[in-house]
C-alpha cells in the first residue's frame, strides 16, 4: 500500500460540500492511516469593532454574539467528528478564534507538516461576498504551500 | 473505494510531473482509469498567428498552419515523454492533445459527458512569470466550474 498523503488538514464550514469533503477524507484516513486535523474558523463571524464610535457600541450583544458563534462551531465540530467516529476513526478538532481559513491553512500548514488540505468547493457565503471578496478556496488555492483538494 | 476515473491535465511545467506522479500513486493503489491531456488551445495562439498578418508586416510571415502544426508536434512528443512514466511503471494511460479548446473549457465539457470523478492539475504552469495570471488562473476557473473533484499539485 502506498501511503499519498500521511497528514491532512480539513477545513470545515457547515456546508454540505464541506461534509462530502469530510466524507472523503474519511476514506483516505481508512486507505492511508493519515493523521487528521479537522478545523473551524470562526473569525469572520466577528464584527470589527472600530466600525462603531465606542458609546454608542452594544457590548452585551457583541460579546453574546460571539459566544453563540463558537458555541455553533464548536458543535459543528462534534457533529462532523461523528462522521469519523462512526466509521471507527478518529481526528483531532480545533475551533479556530484569530484566524480566517486561508489565513490559518498558510501558517499551520508549514509549521505542523500538513501534506494535504481538503475542503469544500461552495462554502456558507453569500453569492455577493463571493464576488467581492474571492472564495476561501480561491484564496486557499493561491496560498497554500501543499496539495490542496477540493471536494465538491 | 476512493476515485474511479481521473482526468489529468499537464503542460511542460515541473508541477505537472508532480501532479503525474501522484496520479501514479493514486492508479497504483486504487485501479482507475486515468487519461491524460494537453491542450494546444491556449488563448494567446489565434493572436500570435494573426497579429502579424494583420499588421500586414511582410518580414514577420507566420503561416498558421506551420504554427499549429508546430504546436502539435511538441504537444504530441509531451505526451509521449510524459506517458512514459506511467509506461515505467506498467501502468495504463490514455493521452489526448486538445486542439481548439484551454484547458478549463476542455475539463468542464469532458468531466460532465464521460463521468469523471477527480480533475488532477499542477498548481502552476509553464508560464512561470505570469503563472498567478495564466495557469493559476486554469487552477481557478476550473475549481469554479468542474462538476467533480479537483486536485491542486505543488
Amino acid at each position: 500500500m502506498i501511503i499519498i498523503y500521511k497528514k491532512i488538514l480539513l477545513a470545515i464550514d457547515g456546508s454540505l460540500h464541506a461534509n462530502n469533503a469530510a466524507e472523503q477524507v474519511a476514506e483516505f484516513q481508512k486507505m492511508w492511516e493519515s493523521k487528521v486535523v479537522m478545523f473551524h474558523s470562526v473569525k469572520h463571524h466577528k464584527i470589527p469593532t472600530g466600525m462603531f464610535p465606542v458609546e454608542s457600541f452594544p457590548v452585551e450583544l457583541y460579546r453574546d454574539m460571539e459566544e453563540a458563534s463558537k458555541k455553533a462551531g464548536e458543535l459543528l465540530l462534534v457533529e462532523t467528528q461523528e462522521i469519523f467516529n462512526q466509521k471507527g476513526l478518529s481526528v483531532e478538532t480545533r475551533l479556530i478564534e484569530e484566524d480566517e481559513p486561508e489565513v490559518y491553512i498558510r501558517k499551520i500548514v508549514e509549521k505542523e507538516n500538513f501534506d494535504l488540505v481538503v475542503l469544500g468547493s461552495k462554502g456558507r457565503h453569500s453569492k455577493l461576498k463571493e464576488i467581492l471578496l474571492g472564495t476561501v478556496s480561491t484564496k486557499v488555492l493561491k496560498s497554500a504551500p501543499c496539495d490542496v483538494l477540493i471536494v465538491r | 473505494m476512493i476515485y474511479k476515473k481521473i482526468l489529468i491535465a499537464i503542460d511542460a511545467s515541473n508541477n505537472s510531473i508532480r501532479a503525474i506522479e501522484k496520479v501514479i500513486d493514486l492508479q497504483k493503489s486504487e485501479n482507475c482509469k486515468v487519461v491524460m491531456f494537453h491542450s494546444i488551445g491556449h488563448p494567446t495562439r489565434p493572436l500570435i498567428a494573426t497579429v502579424p498578418m494583420a499588421s500586414g508586416v511582410g518580414s514577420f510571415n507566420i503561416n498558421e498552419t506551420e504554427l499549429l502544426l508546430e504546436y502539435k508536434e511538441a504537444g504530441n512528443k509531451l505526451l509521449l515523454t510524459r506517458q512514459e512514466l506511467f509506461n515505467n511503471k506498467e501502468l495504463p494511460v490514455e493521452t489526448r492533445l486538445i486542439l481548439d479548446e484551454t484547458p478549463e473549457e476542455y475539463i468542464e465539457r469532458i468531466v460532465e459527458e464521460q463521468g469523471f470523478d477527480l480533475v488532477v492539475i499542477g498548481s502552476k504552469g509553464i508560464h512561470s512569470k505570469l503563472s498567478q495570471f495564466f495557469l493559476g488562473s486554469v487552477a481557478q476557473r476550473v475549481v469554479k466550474h468542474a462538476v467533480c473533484d479537483v486536485l491542486i499539485v505543488r
